[in-house]
């Protein structure tokens, strides 16, 4: 009713302070488009019924909808995934953090997009479409049935998109800090992100090793390595890295005895620890970024001696050559 | 190995041009160069990934997918020559200095290493006292530059690099390409180890190529654009006296040519 028109919309005053722009206007043609385009305003904004509504009470993802999941005929809900989250290293319960705060929701990452295929997918569907509306005479709902099926068939999120999502945090110092937590600073160095960045979509991302699907994990499930389930634990490692035809011929040393993506700040870290904890497995931690951090030594001292001397040679030979024409010989 | 014959000294519109390097050298040069320009192109903008020509440059060599089957390609054909220049200099070592030996029967260990040690590319006491003669020339100490002989010590310095860098690079190289079946054997933090040391060892090596190297033989103002040794193997005179100056006397006087020999400045 109102909010569809454009204008609708607010500043506020936010817990920070800060002065934030709310806009209220909701695009029908876009929200029609989205994953829940067919679902109506109050199935997830509950309590709306008083205007203004200051009634309103926040979303639950995890309430049940009014719409049928078609292979049980049950009320379909998100509540399963809002349970799975909830356990996981992201969720209230599954955190180690004693800072709950800013733990992600099912925002942080879903924002609810228009179904998006990619040129080729929208060509292939449309020519298919026409095979649906043989027996399916309601249009709207065949397309998007297909919609739904070709879209969560194809990888929804291209891994250069994953990246920047888990960065939003697992990047941002300030939020890392308070969970005691590193940066992925150290990511940014490895094979796998250059070649994402390069667009390669075979190589992986963050989900492929921290949930794989292939090995009945899932990014709603993703858990601290210390959990003995955890794909990233030391024990399933080598399942992890040999998973969907990458690392296969890997052993557990190149699993465990490699640092997937070395974090910077706990290399220096572990430099300035001493080497007499009775952890033998944090002596060789410690042991290990120190050779690494001589290795790196070693070639800036080599590099600038090399270079600067025979740089600083020629500097000089080229001086010489200029002096002698001067001279009149060579 | 049948060698083709090279004249000392070949005339070519009335001047003189003095032998440097065979065809089968020559050749060996265009493939080191050849592997280590593609090499330093599909590897670089992997190292380099956050700079603004790293993207245009991957995309040029290929792409992501491509750029890395091309340095693997290049990094065996490389590390092949390196196992085959090896075995060449052993060989021409062999039949050029132990077999004259073991036809006069002084084939004992000492004379063995002396032969050894008085190869033209071997670096000895001389290259260390032009290092100071050059030194004492470039800081105006003498007016007087060192006589270099057939090899001087930039040129073996130039030799010896890959001869450090290829055991390096190469190895580390292969084995981050079997990564997964080298841990069979190898503790998982060497791949670590090595992929720094793969492209930090690189960096130093294509600064040494690309400016070092480079300002020998094109940026100098005496070669600029380009000295073209590398494609005749045959130098001319004024770079001879310009740069080997010993060697350009002796093969003069070799040849019968003592009476034209040229002063250091002419």
């Amino acid at each position: 009713m109102c909010h569809k028109y454009p204008g609708l919309g607010r500043y506020e005053i936010d817990t920070k302070k800060r002065v934030v722009k709310r806009v209220f206007y909701v695009n029908e043609g876009l929200h029609k488009a989205s994953y829940h385009g067919k679902l109506n305003c109050s199935d997830c904004h509950e309590g709306v019924d008083k205007i203004p509504h200051t009634d309103a009470k926040k979303v639950d993802c995890g309430k049940s909808c009014h719409v049928i999941e078609p292979s049980t005929g049950k009320v379909f809900s998100h509540k399963a995934i809002v349970e799975d989250l909830k356990k996981s290293a992201h969720g209230v319960e599954g955190s180690r953090s004693k800072n709950k705060d800013d733990l992600p929701g099912c925002r942080d990452c879903h924002a609810n997009k228009p179904y998006q295929l990619g040129f080729h997918g929208q060509a292939k569907s449309m020519a298919f479409l026409q095979v649906c509306h043989q027996c399916h005479e309601e249009q709207a709902w065949a397309e998007r049935f297909f919609r739904h099926v070709t879209y969560r068939a194809s990888i929804r999120r291209p891994s250069a998109e994953v990246v920047k999502l888990c960065s939003k945090c697992h990047a941002n110092p300030g939020i890392m800090a308070r969970h005691k937590l590193d940066v992925i600073a150290g990511f940014q160095d490895t094979y796998h992100a250059k070649a994402i960045q390069y667009g390669d979509v075979e190589v992986a991302n963050c989900l492929n090793c921290h949930a794989p699907y292939a090995l009945g994990f899932s990014p709603h499930r993703i858990t601290s390595k210390q959990n003995k389930k955890s794909p990233t634990n030391a024990d399933n490692k080598r399942a992890t890295c040999s998973q969907s035809g990458c690392h296969v011929e890997a052993t557990k040393e190149f699993a465990t005895g490699s640092k997937v993506h070395i974090s910077p700040v706990k290399a220096a870290r572990l430099m300035e620890e001493a080497e007499e904890s009775a952890d033998d497995a944090r002596n060789r931690e410690i042991f290990q970024a120190k050779v690494l951090h001589w290795i790196k030594l070693f070639y800036q001292i080599l590099i600038a001696a090399v270079i600067g001397g025979l740089g600083g040679h020629r500097l000089l030979d080229l001086y010489a050559t200029h002096r002698d024409s001067k001279k009149g010989g060579r | 190995m049948a060698m083709p014959k090279y004249k000392k000294i070949c005339e070519r519109n009335g001047k003189r041009y003095f032998f440097r390097f065979s065809l089968h050298q020559r050749l060996q040069h265009v493939v080191v160069f050849t592997t280590v320009i593609t090499l330093s192109l599909t590897g670089f903008p992997l190292k380099y990934h956050d700079k603004a020509w790293a993207e245009p440059l991957i995309n040029f060599m290929g792409g992501i997918n491509v750029a890395p089957v091309l340095h693997h390609i290049a990094g065996s054909i490389l590390l092949g020559l390196f196992v085959y220049h090896t075995i060449y200099w052993i060989y021409l070592f062999y039949t050029r200095r132990v077999l004259p030996l073991k036809r006069e029967g002084r084939l004992t260990l000492g004379n063995v290493g002396r032969e050894f040690l008085n190869q033209p590319m071997i670096p000895n006491k001389k290259d260390f006292h032009d290092l100071i003669d050059m030194f004492k020339y470039l800081l105006y100490f003498t007016n007087r530059p060192p006589r270099y002989e057939r090899m001087s010590w930039k040129e073996k310095f130039d030799y010896y690099a890959p001869y450090w860098g290829i055991p390096v690079l190469g190895p580390a190289g292969f084995i981050l390409w079997w990564r997964d079946e080298f841990t069979h054997f190898l503790p998982g933090i060497v791949l670590n180890a090595l992929y720094i040391m793969h492209t930090d060892e690189a960096l130093l090596a294509a600064l040494f190529i690309f400016f070092v190297h480079w300002y020998n033989v094109h940026y100098a103002p005496e070669k600029f654009p380009l000295g073209t040794v590398f494609i005749t193997g045959y130098l001319s005179e004024d770079d001879m006296i310009h740069e080997h100056y010993a060697e350009y006397v002796k093969v003069m006087t070799e040849q019968g040519l003592q009476d034209e020999i040229k002063s250091q400045h002419h």
